[in-house]
């Protein structure tokens, strides 16, 4: 950290200011065109210069510009870029803009420095502009990217308030190490860490041991982000995008730009919204007879007048899943924003304040942010911004996921028959005789707020060395700190009816994380240009920090009333700690010629980083591309773009690899320290994965129609695999390196404006993806699997003829869980099957990776009004139906011959590994631009326009799946390992209702 | 020029913060490759306590899996219905690779690696503060951790059976898997390696604190009593031979006719042991246990989860003697407890003993080496003596004594034994089981949900991956 202060400093020193040269100064309005709207936040640069604003939202900007000639040239998204001449004695200008419909025109960024524009992009880029980020109000960032992207899916984990999604960009990329993509934000490398909150304490997901665990339905930190931030979200998909980002670029690297400050008079923006989210789906439960209900209630110690008692408040059925998730609590979100600045400063401010309630009681979200931009231009060659970012959020998620205790509510519904009255009478909940707890009674007491505290703050400032018409060398240097606290405080009363069971009434914890992301950069940039064609060079050096600390304080057998964690007899105290070291050092050079026709471009990424074995050792990331456009085609063909691209990445090796760890552990009183479970290894890499992508962009119809098709292969080899070992040798694990594996898919997105005339148009947005992973080998180390016989009718005698394989995730392969096996899908679910011989064997029953993701966003707009949806389909995927398995064995599925068949075939086949294709109805809008002289008059003369919107979330899901939602992992974020669904938090859908107005 | 100074100094610094070198080690957790150099006597100390809390861990499914086989415990838990499926189901529904199949397997081979790492650490022990070791010291606690490495073999074969279990010479090597005669000759000779040490380590106490269930056998070979890790390691050299001497009674049955010089050896090695003939509760009870807590880090008992764990009804329905005072004692039959079905199997019976998350659970009591002898002797047709041993017992637990007249045949004394076994060793240890299995008689063990009570666990799936699923013992 201390390195790049001294930079920083340095660069201040060494720099001194320019004597400003023969000046003039100009000012002008950009307006769209046909509608003559002021066009806000347009960049207006002076080709040949550094010169440069952003206009106001006003849509009018000031510039100082070089006497003579010169060429304005004027870009924002969304709309087409316009070079427009300037006379050497003009001082005004109207520019007029047109909207690029299907962003043909944007600036990608290749690199931490340097962007090309899209029409020469070698790589598939997928952009996401912040209007299409925020068409329906969403819960958090996560919600809002889905079906948007081709190849980057983001689901969800659960129905909890407050976030925990996966977003997986082109299939898995590695079976051990991380899976998430690098999430840069105003390049500040920020976290998306989940910091599991320890409801194992209560819950024993893993027993005897109150430490979180990876079942504890943790939040990755993505979720803090405010959507309405957001400018521009620009995804690389791997390595031949994305090298230039390090190993890590692996698994694809998210690009995120806030919005900016342009010049002119200060101009707000505030939008109101009021809805509410309700229960989406429920499981059902068996209806029993009075007779039935007496036998049942016999086996359990009940007479035959209590329950007909029971039967009777409860009408035959109670419904306890409408009792517990019915809430619909009424949810708001109030954002505002402000801009403006003159050709010196720019700013851009905005503030959050959002709860969405949860439909569980004591469950909901709130969140706060805070957020200021400022950029300036403090001498003619320098300019510096800087951001900062507070959030405050406080999420109340409730307990839900896998138990061994019948805490969770799910299981304990399960596990009651419906004839049951559980509950409170006079205030009193009864005593539940069917299981441990009173799953009324548990959600009424139980307390489980996760409070995040959170800063985001950047520097950058980029220093004009050179700057001709020729040649222009710019230094950049880049500073940011992402921190954040996290804590949760899990609080479950002596009094609830499962407390005493360990005979340690009452359990209190505190968990305290803190982590800390640093990563500061210095870069060069020259631009040179001969003539038509372009060179452009960029060295840089940057620096990575991470920590991560966190403790937690578990207290069992409190004091009534207290929630102090000192207040108890039994306490438990953990504590991890982490730190992480990445240096690199990259060069990339990009050359664009034949009349901007050609562009080729190569780099370079030395990186080392202290997770590995040998720290100090570098690791060289290379990639090449390159693209060519054909420009005079027939048939209605504006521009056919052929590109293709390659990149090496790999993700690193998990921290403490290196090493053999011992367990602490206690007994009788004395520290102890125990053989661990994993051997290490001294000489662990990074994974090495190569990509190969290649692709054609082809506009039509005038720009009216664009099609982008790409197809790639991704291999990844040294593997970094824990591999189970003999548990005989004493240790059950170590970490290698081997093996490989593939991934290789299609993307198409596909968009046009079928309708375009006067105040009517249509435009249609479609991404297709499917990605098929493949494990192609494993080490010898990994044993072999039983196979079946190629005849199909019993198991292969000779192990030597089967694949090499080892089970993952999951609990029991009876149920279905992973199996990392050659040859085979690297995300496949595997149970047991009888063979036709009678012999029994563990083979591929589904995969939880769909066969293709589509998604289809149309947004209808009739003068004022618009209609927008968008449709989420992914197909061929599989999920374990784990609470269902729950229902079977407490004999209360609603259909008790469907359980009886499925109980008796488990072990024989696979009757939970079920299909889960859906088609989700993702986003709903009308929204209508109230008139503009009734805005007006309104809101006293202050509003320039106003909107009413009405929005829905996930209004409709069609699957044949039988559980509660589909999008679900009991794990969490999990390579392998999702889709199990054991007891999560239901589904629920939203509705708002907003009010955006402009000053 | 600017851009030359700048450049040049861009260069420096990017110079200066590449050439640092961060280094970061463990933050979590001392390590294995630390701890080859042992340099402090509390290191010792720490991979002892280790080394204990290790079969600690293992104490619970190694004496739930069996007792529930044996059909004294039954756990009815909503959330987890493979254990009635499994443990009381066909022996194909024991997975090899769900946590039944794969249990009491890791947990000793960790502690057997942990019990070799301490022995290269003791042994190359040199200089090491405050006091270096003496050699009488590094013979009790080479001693100690070679019986605690028998122990743990015992725990393997005793849930594996015929299945045989690796042996291994430590290091990271892949053992071979060796079938039950020769596992029980490699304890033999661990426990004949371990006696040697200890004999000759003298009254000497071993070099660290031992948690306080067994802190009573500190002491290598104390003079004039046998409670001391000698008599310990005695004891087990008697459960081993014993379990050698009736290996041809496992398939031939009860009439079949036991290896009798094994059986000779335990009779002298019990009489070696803390084996005790004293019929009081306080002297069957002298042993080594596993105690529990509920103090920071600590573990507790994991059988005080009263809201899955029920005892087997059959306990008192199958013969349970009015007045008998360990019934009493570790079951609760008291008519508050209500009645739960699950998976077509019921109880309204909880465990009393252990039931409180300090409770401790004995690993080897005298009670347990009085009830070997009981059937050694029986092996050795010495009928009338071993009627007399479980008299002993049978006084303890305020019941009458019996004759020998009582008992028709020769195999009518053998069941009578075994009933004492049951409840002497209730809910605390897995000899009812392995007994039954071990005379050939399992099925007499009763019908369960319509099953026959399995006879072994299999050998876990991770085992067979390694080994590339050649499992056949040697």
């Amino acid at each position: 950290m201390q390195r790049i202060t001294l930079a920083v400093a340095a660069l201040l020193l060494v720099v001194s200011a320019q004597a400003a040269s023969a000046q003039r100064r100009l000012t002008g309005t950009v307006t769209e065109a046909g509608t003559g709207q002021p066009v806000v936040s347009a960049t207006v640069t002076v080709v040949g210069s550094t010169a440069g604003t952003h206009t106001g939202d006003d849509g009018r900007f000031t510039l100082t510009i070089p006497s003579g000639p010169q060429t304005l040239r004027v870009r924002r998204i969304g709309y087409r870029v316009q070079d427009v001449a300037i006379g050497a004695d003009q001082a005004e200008v109207a520019v007029s803009f047109v909207r690029d419909v299907l962003q043909l025109e944007a600036q990608v960024i290749t690199g931490a420095v340097t962007s090309v524009a899209r029409a020469n992009a070698a790589n598939d880029v997928a952009q996401v502009t912040g209007d299409q980020l925020n068409r329906a109000p969403t819960p958090t960032l996560e919600n809002a990217l889905q079906a948007k992207i081709a190849g980057a899916t983001v689901t969800t984990n659960s129905g909890a308030p407050g976030g925990g999604a996966q977003f997986r960009i082109r299939g898995a990329s590695s079976i051990l190490g991380n899976s998430d993509p690098l999430i840069v934000v105003d390049g500040v490398i920020v976290s998306n860490q989940v910091i599991e909150p320890g409801t194992n304490a209560v819950l024993q997901a893993i027993r005897n041991t109150s430490e979180a665990s990876s079942q504890d339905n943790g939040t990755n930190r993505l979720a803090d982000l405010n959507p309405n931030d957001i400018e521009n979200i620009e995804i690389l998909k791997g390595a031949s995008a994305a090298s230039i980002y390090g190993s890590r670029a692996s698994n694809g690297v998210v690009l995120i730009t806030t919005k900016r400050g342009g010049s002119g008079a200060p101009s707000f923006s505030i939008t109101q919204r009021l809805g509410t989210f309700a229960l989406s789906n429920k499981l059902g439960s068996r209806h029993f007879s009075l007779a039935d209900a007496t036998t049942v209630g016999a086996r359990n110690g009940l007479s035959a007048a209590q329950v007909a008692a029971n039967y009777a408040q409860c009408n035959g059925f109670c419904d306890y899943e409408q009792e517990l998730y019915g809430n619909k609590d009424l949810s708001y979100e109030t954002s505002l924003s402000s801009r403006g600045g003159n050709q010196t400063v720019q700013y851009f401010t905005s503030g959050l304040v959002k709860r969405d309630g949860g439909i569980a009681p004591n469950s909901g979200y709130n969140k706060q942010s805070a957020l200021l931009n400022v950029n300036t231009n403090l001498t003619q060659r320098w300019t510096a911004s800087v951001k900062m970012n507070v959030i405050h959020s406080r999420a109340e998620r409730s307990l839900s996921n896998n138990d061994n205790v019948n805490v969770t509510p799910y299981f304990a519904i399960a596990s009651t028959p419906s004839f049951f009255d559980l509950r409170p009478q006079g205030g009193l909940y009864p005593v539940n005789p069917f299981t441990s707890s009173n799953p009324l009674q548990t959600l009424a007491f139980i307390r489980s707020p996760e409070d995040v505290w959170r800063q985001i703050s950047s520097v950058r400032t980029d220093y004009s060395l050179i700057n001709t018409e020729r040649q222009q060398l710019v230094a950049n240097v880049t500073a940011g700190l992402d921190h954040f606290d996290q804590t949760y405080s899990l609080s479950s009363p002596r009094t609830l009816q499962y407390e005493p069971n360990d005979a340690l009434p009452g359990t209190l914890t505190y968990l305290a994380g803190t982590s800390v992301f640093g990563n500061g950069g210095i870069a060069l940039s020259h631009t040179y240009r001969p003539g038509s064609m372009s060179f452009t060079t960029s060295a840089g050096f940057q620096h990575e920090y991470r920590s991560l600390r966190v403790a937690n304080i578990i207290t069992k057998d409190v004091v009534a009333g207290q929630d102090n964690v000192e207040r108890g007899a039994s306490k438990e105290i953990s504590d991890t700690l982490s730190l992480q070291v990445d240096q690199a050092m990259y060069a990339q050079e990009e050359w664009l010629g034949l009349n901007e026709k050609l562009l080729l471009t190569a780099a370079v990424r030395g990186q080392r980083s202290t997770v590995n074995g040998n720290p100090h050792t570098y690791y060289l990331f290379p990639k090449a591309a390159a693209s060519y456009r054909l420009t005079s085609l027939p048939f209605q063909t504006d521009e056919m773009k052929f590109r293709i691209a390659y990149g090496a990445a790999g993700n690193p090796p998990l921290l403490d690899s290196p090493f053999t760890p011992l367990t602490g552990t206690v007994y009788s009183g004395q520290n102890g320290l125990a053989v661990g479970a994993r051997r290490g290894n001294s000489d662990i890499k990074p994974e090495r994965q190569t990509e190969l992508e290649g692709g054609v962009d082809i506009t039509m119809f005038n720009a009216r129609g664009t099609i982008s098709l790409t197809g790639y292969s991704r291999t990844i080899t040294d593997l970094l695999l824990r591999v189970n070992d003999a548990p005989s040798k004493g240790f059950i694990q170590r970490d290698i390196n081997g093996g490989k594996m593939r991934n290789t898919g299609i993307e198409i997105t596909a968009g046009a404006t079928p309708i375009q005339s006067g105040s009517v148009s249509l435009v249609s947005n479609l991404t297709f993806a499917r990605n098929v992973g493949k494990i192609v080998s494993l080490p010898d180390l990994i044993g072999r699997i039983a196979c079946i016989a190629p005849d199909g009718k019993s198991l292969e005698p000779d192990t030597n003829k089967c694949p090499r394989g080892f089970q993952t995730g999951g609990f029991d392969a009876s149920f279905g869980v992973g199996r990392i096996e050659e040859g085979a899908s690297t995300t496949q679910i595997v149970s047991n099957d009888t063979l036709p011989d009678g012999s029994a064997v563990i083979r591929k029953w589904g995969d939880t990776e769909p066969d293709f993701s589509l998604g289809l966003a149309n947004s209808l707009t009739i003068g004022g009004l618009r209609l927008y949806g968008l449709l989420d389909w992914r197909h061929g995927f599989k999920v374990v139906n784990l609470t269902q398995l729950i229902y079977d064995a407490s004999g209360t599925w609603k259909d008790p011959a469907a359980a009886n068949a499925r109980l008796g075939s488990l072990g024989v086949t696979a009757p939970y590994v079920q299909s889960a294709s859906f088609l989700k109805l993702r986003e709903v809008t009308v929204a209508y631009a109230l008139p503009a002289a009734w805005a007006h008059r309104v809101f006293g003369g202050r509003a320039d326009n106003a909107s009413l919107e009405l929005s829905g979330r996930n209004l409709f899901t069609w699957t044949n799946y039988e559980g509660l939602d589909p999008e679900v992992s009991n794990f969490g974020n999990q390579n392998v390992a999702r889709n199990q669904d054991v007891a999560p938090f239901p589904p629920s859908r939203s509705y708002f209702l907003s009010l955006n107005l402009n000053f | 020029m600017k851009t030359i100074r700048f450049l040049a100094a861009a260069v420096t610094l990017v110079t200066i913060a590449a050439c640092s070198e961060p280094l970061v080690p463990n933050l979590n957790n001392p390590t294995e490759e630390e701890l080859n150099t042992i340099t402090d006597r509390s290191q010792i100390q720490a991979l002892a306590t280790g080394l204990l809390d290790s079969d600690r861990q293992t104490q619970f499914n190694y004496v739930f899996f069996p007792e529930m086989i044996a059909r004294d415990i039954l756990r009815l838990d909503n959330s987890d219905p493979r254990y009635i499926e499994g443990l009381l189901g066909s022996p194909s529904d024991v997975s090899p690779s769900g946590f039944l199949g794969s249990g009491v397997w890791a947990g000793p081979y960790a502690t057997i690696r942990g019990a070799n790492l301490f022995i290269n650490g003791v042994k190359n022990a040199g200089a090491i503060t405050p006091a270096p070791l003496s050699d009488k010291e590094k013979s009790a606690a080479i001693g100690f951790a070679q019986t605690l490495k028998a122990i743990e073999y015992l725990r393997l074969i005793e849930l594996r059976d015929n299945n045989g279990v690796p042996v291994t010479t430590g290091g990271d090597a892949l053992a071979p898997i060796r079938c039950k005669p020769a596992v029980y000759a490699a304890i033999s000779a661990l426990l004949d390696s371990a006696i040697t040490d200890l004999t000759s380590a003298g009254p000497t106490a071993v070099p660290f604190t031992m948690p306080a269930g067994w802190a009573a056998f500190s002491v290598a070979n104390a003079a004039g009593t046998n409670t001391d890790l000698l008599g310990l390691a005695y004891a087990y050299k008697a459960k081993v031979e014993m379990y050698r001497g009736f290996l041809p009674l496992n398939s031939g049955g009860p009439t079949a006719a036991p290896t009798q010089t094994n059986l000779l050896s335990a009779l002298t090695a019990l009489d070696n042991s803390f084996y005790n003939p004293v019929a009081t509760r306080a002297g069957l009870d002298v042993g080594i246990f596993h105690t529990y807590s509920t103090g920071a880090g600590e573990t507790v008992n994991p059988f005080s989860d009263k809201s899955v764990n029920y005892a087997n009804m059959k306990v008192i329905s199958e013969g349970a003697e009015p007045g008998d005072l360990r019934v009493q004692a570790k079951v609760d039959t008291s008519s508050s407890i209500a009645l739960r079905t699950l998976q077509g199997d019921s109880s309204k019976y909880q465990l009393k003993q252990p039931s409180l998350p300090t409770d401790p659970i004995a690993v080897l009591r005298n009670e347990e080496l009085v009830l070997i002898r009981a059937e050694v002797l029986w092996g050795l047709s010495r009928d009338q003596e071993a009627v007399d041993m479980i008299n002993l017992v049978r006084q303890a637990a305020g019941l009458p004594a019996k004759a020998l007249t009582d008992f028709p045949t020769h195999g009518d004394v053998l069941r009578g034994i075994l009933k004492e076994v049951r409840y002497s060793m209730l809910f605390e240890s897995a000899k009812r089981w392995v007994d039954y299995r071990m005379f050939g008689i399992l099925n007499e063990l009763g019908k369960e949900v319509g099953n026959d009570p399995i006879p072994r666990l299999p050998i876990p799936q991770a085992e067979a991956d390694a080994r590339n699923n050649n499992l056949t013992c040697s």
